[in-house]
């Protein structure tokens, strides 16, 4: 493997805040569970790595998770264990009909290393590890035809967000690296590319609570394709399962490695405008298209999320085209819930900003991807 | 290898297969421990009616005993009849269920009452296995078994031909 040529934005950032950001990935982006899944969290723990990256032809999602299963959740195993479990996705932009393709894979403990206190994960051949400052991916998933060596460069200050309210049960915690370029190259499907500075997005998550139990979220990110372009936003809601009570509710801007304004609680407006069309929808694992056929969903044909408050009003409009529905057998505590799904609709399209803030205009556009729950 | 051999379509094949039986003997344990509540429900769907199936030249007849969900020889009358192929396409999402019963790959002829009882034996059978670890591998056993029946069969074929 040749060395990936470094970003042409490496020294975009001075010497100090790269540093900051090197810091702040160590301090907030570790594992929280052992590689057992032993943590302070209690059984139940959830934890996962989540990456995106979107080159000029394709899109790309990688999430591992590492979830407790056995013994004292309802369903009578006899020990408690580490599930990893590892979902890859990717969408050919240039072939409009193509929608998402999807690999998920069940990984056993020596399969796969999570281990505490580390920044990264191996999960089979593949894996994403922090060192000397840049996350180390290396995505080798023959299911798909995909096989990826890339160095991801943060750009942002991470961010952490703890103890948001899912349920009456334990908080969830939320690391994010917002912003990062990703270099190095990639074949799919017998096809090579070169990847230079494409956007790319990671967070990480854990919490203690069970899907099926009463919560929700939405989530989304919407960075520029144009590296040179300062600002990036995301957004986050959390709320009970019919969407009514929001528990969270953020739409965050930075402008280059700073946060530069937060609108959240009441400065922040959801707005789910008709139901998607998707060009295309598809279930992940595959066979959860015979417990849940046909392409209904309560995803928005149009989604908007307006924040306004005394630093200025900001505006982020999305339009999903293309669905993958990741299902994921419901474990809740009360009966009613240990029954069906919950959908995490992964959707991507095509999202733009606009507004103010700080007295700066803020209007840029691009590709990105959000996060619909849905039972 | 003669030139039959080689115009065989390829296929991967495991040293460890498993039959249809076999996979839902494996999975109806499995499925007991880590889901009992769709356990209880495929008891519920099958207590006053058995299942009576054909998959491929496997015959067998699922009926509740002691409590138990159990599989025993069919019959030979199977009011549902169907093949190991059609099986791994609804498993792949490669076809509904509603498409391989209107192009006759899943046939089943019962009364209404036979219906609701295999659909809801079915989906709870399903929304068990997906609650179950190992079952991956189960059915990647049974892929296995599914490839060397059909290569089998395509070579009983072709020899046929050319007598």
């Amino acid at each position: 493997m040749n060395a990936i040529p470094p970003s042409a934005f490496v020294d975009a950032l001075p010497v100090a805040t790269r540093a900051v950001i090197n810091e702040a990935v160590r301090s907030l982006d570790f594992n929280r569970a052992s590689q057992e899944g032993r943590s302070l969290h209690g059984p139940h723990h959830k934890e996962w790595l989540h990456y995106c990256l979107h080159t000029a032809e394709l899109d790309i999602v990688v999430n591992l998770s590492g979830t407790m299963v056995g013994a004292g959740d309802g369903h009578g195993a006899d020990k408690v264990e580490r599930a990893f479990r590892v979902i890859t996705m990717v969408r050919d932009k240039r072939d409009a009909t193509s929608g998402w393709r999807a690999d998920f894979g069940r990984l056993t403990q020596t399969e796969c290393e999570m281990p505490g206190g580390e920044v990264g994960a191996r999960f089979g051949q593949s894996h994403a590890w922090f060192r000397r400052g840049l996350f180390d991916l290396r995505l080798d998933v023959p299911g798909l035809g995909l096989h990826a060596e890339l160095a991801l460069l943060p750009m942002i200050i991470p961010t952490q967000t703890l103890n948001t309210e899912v349920h009456d049960g334990p908080p969830h915690h939320w690391a994010m690296v917002p912003r990062l370029l990703a270099n190095g190259s990639l074949a799919y499907e017998g096809e090579r590319f070169e990847v230079r500075d494409a956007p790319a997005y990671h967070d990480h998550n854990w919490g203690t609570f069970r899907f099926g139990d009463d919560f929700s979220w939405e989530w989304g990110y919407a960075i520029p394709s144009d590296p040179a372009c300062p600002w990036t936003v995301v957004t986050v809601r959390f709320s009970d399962a019919a969407h009514n009570n929001a528990h969270t509710q953020v739409l965050f801007v930075w402008k280059g490695p700073r946060l530069f304004a937060v609108f959240s609680r009441h400065e922040v407006r959801f707005e789910h405008h008709g139901l998607a069309k998707p060009r295309s929808m598809v279930k992940v694992p595959k066979v959860m298209a015979l417990l849940r056929p046909g392409n209904a969903t309560d995803v928005p044909a149009r989604y908007v999320v307006h924040g306004e408050s005394s630093a200025g009003a900001v505006t982020l409009e999305f339009v999903p085209d293309d669905i993958a529905q990741i299902m994921v057998p419901n474990d809740g505590v009360e009966e009613a819930h240990r029954r069906g799904m919950t959908i995490i609709h992964e959707t991507a399209g095509a999202f733009r900003v606009h507004g103010e803030a700080h007295g700066e205009e803020i209007a840029f556009c691009g590709e990105g991807i959000f996060e619909f729950l849905s039972r | 290898m003669s030139s039959s051999a080689a115009s065989f379509p390829r296929v991967e094949i495991t040293t460890s297969t498993s039959t249809f039986r076999e996979l839902i003997e494996a999975a109806l344990p499995v499925i007991r421990a880590a889901a009992p509540r769709f356990y209880d429900d495929m008891i519920t769907s099958l207590a006053d009616r058995a299942v009576d199936l054909q998959v491929d030249d496997e015959s067998l007849r699922l009926v509740v005993l002691e409590d138990r969900v159990t599989v025993r020889d069919g019959t030979r009358a199977p009011w549902i009849t169907t093949t190991g192929e059609t099986i791994l396409s609804l498993l792949d999402a490669e076809a509904s269920l509603v498409e391989v019963m209107r192009d006759n790959r899943l046939r089943i002829r019962g009364t209404a009452p036979q219906l609701v009882t295999f659909h809801g034996a079915l989906m709870a059978f399903l929304e068990g296995c997906v609650r179950a670890p190992g079952m991956s591998a189960r059915v990647s056993k049974y892929r296995a078994h599914v490839a060397r029946t059909n290569q089998a069969g395509v070579a009983r074929s072709k020899r046929e031909q050319t007598r």
